[in-house]
């Protein structure tokens, strides 16, 4: 049931929201619990067992964290100073004990999960080159459905209670309902337990406002997914499987259009999940700000999937680079080496593990590894290089924040974004290899103008179809990064143009989108993490 | 209080307008965007089945629907020539019993027919739930909304496509048949052996079914319900399964798949896939069956001697020509 299907959005939306309006308030959340379970095994029947072990694990686990606390609290006051610290001591590894063991039990089961196919064949693979029997077995494995994005919650919920950002909570209601709520369960946002509980749990009536801007929101998501990604996706799919047989021109428009579908089924994802949530008065965090404004690298990750990003740097980064050998290390850089280096290294390390875990996070494939040492590179190349920088624009008297230099940087952040992005379809490191050493060998840039990419899957009514819709997404995107909100001047407006604005977003969805005889449903590709 | 109630009961107003409104811009867009014709141009789905279309208004007697069994073993035309029957088969691929009962009621705009024969095998297909509840719609209110079939048209519409009123050309003479030369027989064992099991037909193939049969009622004609011999689709759980629907609901039932010595089928010179689908020999003999069985049970006119129906002894020596030159693959 993908969320841009009839089923999720008439049937399954609307009984629920029935069943939740009239259901009195404090019961209200036990019919968003439901209805995320029958979501779950209606989806992925056989592996909501799963889901049911890490919300009980990562639930007892808090528990048993407060009740650790809760204890040394209870002594600590008869205790001196010193008694106090040593206690502090033995309560901080008691508390790691638990965090460690939750951990090796939630992680566990992603990483036998997803990653076992994976490692088995590779380290098969290597034992191959001395022995001809496999040491581990081949196994077919079925992945949970959203088991990357219920484990980081759950993670995160851990960590934050073991840091004492709040106390772990004794509903188990509550935290089954944040780990499983149907909108985010199978593409995120990843939220943190102090963003969506509480509201999960306070059963709001549905307003006419929520209703309106969910629904909204909902539609604007859908015209993204179908007038665009969906109607790219046959080009995208027979440039990438035939890459050998295309030339560089094609192959880099494949990449183009491959960027411009992942942003749009993915954000077009992201605002039907968040205007679901909101039917129920929940809101969720954002996942996307314009990612394609960004003028560095760094930019685009803190407006992409902005959720993985921000749990990255609070769970990995800063636990790296905040611990105690990473300091001694950064102290040790500063005396021997220089303060320059002394700052970076320590960040460098730190960033790495981010990014392998970025990485592997999107997929257990080597691929998907060196999509994480992508960025990594360009990034740690941008932090050594910037001195340099620097002092090169001071020489040629470069203003680096004038406004013809910033477009310069949001266009280099496009182009590196594109290559990422490529290596991300490519089916395999060594097919991406192939296809960027086409496009600077063998380009042909007449094959773009030939009619060449009219045989490729779509024809010239698509592409006119997939640039108008680029055009309307673009300049929404424009007037939201000038920091006006549109549905809130749509709103302000009589019922005549309100309506005749939602009219035509309706009707560009039934026209121009991609469904009914002759297309495939396309599954969201981030719900295949 | 009195306040909120008058907001609510604006809000709710304005939410019963809006989707009025929806539906009947959705039901104007339909009729723009739907094709005004019945030839593969236009941009009609399935030409062949829509050729009911151009044939003269209530000239048609038998029409069969169902999926691609139906279109695969039946032939009007040779029922045209052994009983002077006017038959149309309207058979889509995997067409399910709502797609037969959405088929039937346009069928209904423009024609008469006496009998209906709706070839089960469709009852089993599985589809998915989107599906399901657009098929559900789609049979309970006759596809208003036909733009979700033809909304990807925008590409060829012209101008004087929008409005102009529905004018069907398109003439087939196998009158929905799909002809096919190909032999590629099933060699396998017999697949019809008999058990008391009997097979599940999904709740959405029986609600529709029972919608036929109403729609069948209302107009006077009379329902068959009709299995076509396929190795690969059909069982002996099936046919339980539908001899048991066909009592309880009263309407006769024909499983071509047992005896088929009656008609002197043969596996392995009537399949073209292997045993899936008849090619057109199977069709000749599977049909001229069906045509004795009419004959004994329904009181159908035979029009060959009807000066009005001449075009269907041109139509069928069009027919034996295009059987003549129909590549064997």
């Amino acid at each position: 049931m993908a969320y841009s299907s009839i089923v999720y959005l008439l049937p399954f939306l609307g009984a629920v929201l029935l069943l939740y309006n009239g259901m009195p308030k404090k019961y209200r959340w036990c019919v968003l619990l439901l209805a995320s379970y029958v979501f779950y095994w209606l989806n992925s029947p056989s592996t909501l067992v799963f889901l049911l072990l890490a919300t009980a694990a990562v639930y007892f686990a808090g528990i048993f964290l407060n009740k650790i606390q809760d204890g040394f609290e209870l002594s600590k006051k008869a205790l001196d100073k010193e008694g106090k610290k040593k206690l502090r001591g033995v309560v901080g590894w008691q508390k790691k004990a638990v965090c460690a063991c939750t951990f090796l039990f939630v992680f566990g089961l992603l990483a036998f999960l997803k990653y076992y196919p994976f490692f088995s064949e590779n380290i098969n693979h290597f034992l191959g080159l001395f022995t001809e029997k496999h040491m581990l077995p081949q196994l077919k494995l079925i992945q949970p459905l959203g088991i990357s994005y219920y484990t980081l919650q759950a993670a995160g919920y851990i960590i934050d209670v073991y840091r004492g950002k709040y106390r772990a909570d004794k509903h188990i209601g509550k935290v089954a309902l944040f780990l499983s709520f149907f909108p985010q369960i199978v593409e995120g946002p990843i939220a943190r337990f102090d963003q969506t509980a509480g509201q999960l749990m306070e059963g709001n009536r549905t307003t006419y406002k929520n209703l309106t801007w969910g629904a909204q929101l909902i539609l604007w998501g859908l015209f993204k997914k179908m007038v665009v990604a969906d109607r790219a996706n046959p080009f995208v799919a027979e440039v990438f499987g035939n890459y050998t047989e295309n030339s560089g021109a094609v192959l880099l428009m494949g990449g183009i259009l491959f960027t411009v579908q992942i942003y749009m089924e993915f954000s077009g994802c992201m605002d039907i999940v968040i205007g679901s949530a909101q039917l129920f008065g929940v809101d969720l965090p954002k996942n996307f700000a314009r990612p394609f404004f960004a003028d560095s690298v760094n930019d685009f990750w803190r407006r992409w999937h902005i959720t993985l990003g921000a749990w990255l740097r609070d769970y990995v980064f800063y636990s790296v680079s905040l611990s105690k050998g990473f300091g001694k290390l950064s102290k040790k850089a500063k005396e021997k080496l220089s303060p320059f280096l002394g700052a970076l290294i320590p960040s460098a390390a730190a960033l790495f593990c981010v990014w392998f875990c970025n990485g592997i996070w999107h997929g257990a494939g080597w691929k998907y590894l060196a999509y994480g040492m992508y960025y990594y590179l360009i990034m740690l190349l941008g932090m050594l290089l910037e001195p340099l920088f620097a002092k090169t624009a001071a020489c040629v008297h470069l203003n680096r924040d004038s406004g013809g230099f910033h477009v310069v940087r949001v266009l280099r952040t496009c182009v590196l974004v594109v290559g990422g992005m490529t290596l991300f379809r490519a089916e395999s490191v060594g097919a991406f290899g192939e296809i960027m050493l086409r496009i600077f060998t063998d380009f042909a840039p007449g094959s773009i103008v030939d009619g060449t990419l009219l045989h490729l899957g779509i024809d010239g009514w698509d592409f006119i179809a997939i640039a108008g819709g680029c055009i309307v997404v673009l300049i929404v995107s424009m007037i939201q990064e000038k920091g006006y909100s549109l549905r809130e001047t749509v709103a302000g407006q009589n019922i005549v143009l309100r309506w005749a604005v939602y009219f035509a977003l309706i009707f560009a969805v039934v026209i121009f989108g991609a469904y009914g005889p002759g297309y495939d449903q396309v599954a969201f590709i981030y719900g295949q993490f | 209080m009195e306040n909120q109630k008058k907001t609510t009961l604006q809000n709710v107003t304005k939410c019963i307008v809006f989707i009025l409104l929806l539906a009947m811009l959705l039901m104007g867009v339909s009729y723009l965007m739907a094709p005004k014709d019945n030839t593969k141009e236009s941009g009609i789905t399935n030409p062949n089945a829509n050729g009911f279309y151009s044939e003269p208004k209530n000239s048609i007697d038998v029409v069969m629907i169902g999926n691609s069994d139906a279109y695969s073993g039946f032939s009007p035309m040779e029922l045209w020539n052994a009983c002077g029957y006017t038959s149309y088969v309207s058979a889509e691929g995997l067409q399910v019993p709502a797609g037969s009962l959405a088929m039937l009621k346009r069928i209904l705009d423009y024609q008469k027919p006496k009998l209906v024969i709706l070839e089960t095998d469709g009852m089993f297909t599985k589809t998915d739930a989107s599906q399901n509840i657009v098929n559900a719609f789609n049979a309970v209110l006759g596809e208003p909304f036909s733009v979700f079939r033809y909304h990807n048209r925008w590409k060829k519409l012209k101008w004087k496509d929008l409005l102009r009123k529905p004018f069907y050309t398109a003439h087939c003479v196998t009158k929905g048949q799909m002809l096919s030369n190909k032999v590629k027989g099933y060699t396998g064992e017999e697949y019809m052996v008999e058990t008391d099991k009997r097979a599940k037909i999904p709740g959405s193939s029986i609600i529709a079914v029972k919608q036929i049969q109403k729609l069948c009622a209302e107009n006077n004609m009379e329902l068959l319900l009709l299995e076509m011999p396929s190795e690969s689709s059909w069982s002996y759980k099936r046919h339980n399964a539908v001899k048991d629907f066909a009592k309880e609901h009263h309407l006769p039932f024909v499983d071509l798949n047992l005896d088929r010595d009656r008609f002197d089928f043969d596996w392995t010179t009537d399949s073209r896939d292997g045993g899936n689908h008849l090619n057109s020999a199977g069709a000749r003999k599977v049909t001229r069956f069906i045509g004795e069985y009419l004959k004994e049970h329904y009181d159908l006119p035979d029009h060959r001697d009807d000066p009005n129906f001449d075009v269907w002894h041109e139509d069928f020596k069009a027919y034996t020509e295009q059987v003549k030159f129909t590549e064997d693959d």
